[in-house]
């Protein structure tokens, strides 16, 4: 799993690509854990080259999402069928906006 | 049949997901199905490394898959203390409950509704869990 990440203002898009599984989740967690602290409010995740996440990857979303609750947005996009099909199991579809491009959950 | 045993370290998970993928390569099975016997199969063996070790080194995780008649089954076996992952309550309001859950709960919920079948035994003082899914 490789995490990219670029600023967009205050945005900060992590493009996750590969597995997002309980071996690799620890890292991106950390990485957000940093960037919350630095104080970073507004996180899009682009998932279109994420191609696997289990609930170990879905615990690290609910976490940050929990965290920016009050001040904050969580947005995902680009998601592939399957990871869909995860979020929509696991109901997390509802809880954060879910945009097919990243120009949208940049708006 | 194919075989694998891991050792109780959650790094194991990796070779999982190889045997898994191999296991569909040979069987014809779509990135779909093998995307769904990975995901179930890393909730469940993580379970058991997790929970059923508590991360102790030196015990083994077997896994076993076979495809006959369009099913494919799985059958995970351990010598942890006795423990039925399906005894506990499935949440049927997820998305409500979503951020107090526990974790463990999350992941056989998912073992669940992906598969067509789950079914705990105990035998021979190991835990064996049985998943089928139709191709």
């Amino acid at each position: 799993m490789e995490i990219s990440e670029k600023r967009h203002g205050n945005t900060v898009v992590l493009a996750i690509q590969g597995s997002l599984d309980v071996v690799t989740s620890p890292d991106l967690e950390k990485r957000l854990v940093e960037l919350l602290d630095a104080n970073v409010r507004d996180i899009v995740f682009d998932l279109s080259r994420t191609d696997y996440v289990s609930s170990a990857g879905l615990r690290v979303f609910m976490l940050v999402m929990k965290r920016l609750q009050k001040d904050g947005m969580v947005r995902f996009c680009c998601m592939t069928k399957q990871v869909r099909q995860v979020f929509d199991i696991a109901g997390l579809s509802f809880r954060a906006p879910i945009l097919n491009t990243l120009e949208e959950a940049l708006k | 049949m194919s075989e694998i045993t891991l050792a109780s370290d959650i790094t194991e998970i990796r070779r999982l997901m190889a045997h898994i993928a191999e296991f569909g390569k040979e069987h014809g099975l779509s990135s779909e199905l093998v995307g769904a016997w990975q995901l179930a199969l890393e909730e469940v063996v993580t379970n058991v490394i997790v929970h059923g070790y508590e991360r102790a080194p030196g015990h083994t995780v077997r896994v076993r898959l076979a495809c006959q008649n369009q099913v494919i089954s799985a059958e995970v076996e351990d010598d942890a203390p006795a423990f039925d992952p399906l005894a506990r309550e499935d949440p049927e309001h997820v998305a409500h409950e979503v951020e107090d859950r526990p974790i463990g709960g999350l992941g056989i919920h998912l073992v669940k509704k992906l598969m067509d079948g789950v079914e705990y035994q105990r035998r021979n003082d190991r835990n064996l869990l049985i998943l089928r899914k139709h191709c």
